[in-house]
């Protein structure tokens, strides 16, 4: 469980040390930014991705050359 | 629609995206180890990345949580895709992390948002490919 999953529900983990423990949901603004916040794809740029050899690519390296559609999945399931 | 069904079917407009100038790229949030395995059972051809850091997704504005796979629509989702023969895989990245899309001309415009709203909530194929076009 990441920082961000339990940051935007109220969630009941598992803590290996203390045991079952309640992580408080985000306020309802922070939900709120979340859903309508503006995209910068200057953010987005410098991130990196990694190929199927495990080869680190920038991701503006996708649309450095030719328009590039991102399609984002859950998991590899 | 399952992750491996949506691929698949995203497997079958590959040309026309290569076709219309445009490059088609899925990225999940598992690791590198796992993407032979995906594009063996899905079919996919074109490029296949790994964000195991999600790092992408949070940028992007695309929303994790149990919240989001509960209801009737993410239930409806699954049953068709059981309906129609495909079979969830071993869990591969993260079971509460919803997706999305975007399309990016270079020089960094951003022409195609899709923030999913619930687990099953892809986007159309038609609509990205058409952003493809537009300006291209």
């Amino acid at each position: 469980m990441q920082e961000n999953d339990a940051a935007l529900v109220g969630i009941v983990e598992i803590d290996d040390y203390i045991g079952l423990r309640l992580r408080p949901a985000a306020p309802l603004w922070r939900q709120k930014n979340m859903e309508g916040f503006e995209v910068s794809v200057e953010q987005l740029a410098p991130l990196s991705v990694y190929d199927q050899e495990g080869v680190k690519i920038p991701l503006s390296d996708l649309w450095a050359a030719q328009t590039a559609a991102l399609v984002f999945v859950r998991h590899f399931g | 629609m399952l992750c491996r069904q949506q691929v698949a079917e995203l497997s079958k407009y590959e040309n026309q995206f290569s076709e219309k100038g445009g490059r088609l790229a899925v990225i999940g949030p598992g690791r590198a180890s796992h993407l032979a395995e995906f594009r063996e059972v899905t079919g996919y051809r074109s490029d296949l990345f790994a964000d195991p850091g999600r790092e992408a997704y949070r940028v992007l504005g695309f929303s994790s949580g149990i919240s989001k796979m509960l209801g009737i629509k993410p239930l409806q989702g699954a049953l068709s895709a059981l309906k129609s023969g495909i079979r969830p895989g071993k869990l591969q990245g993260s079971a509460l992390q919803i997706g999305g899309a975007v399309v990016i001309a270079p020089g960094g415009e951003l022409r195609y948002l899709y923030r999913e709203k619930y687990v099953g909530d892809h986007p159309q194929v038609v609509e990205i490919l058409g952003a493809v076009s537009d300006g291209g």
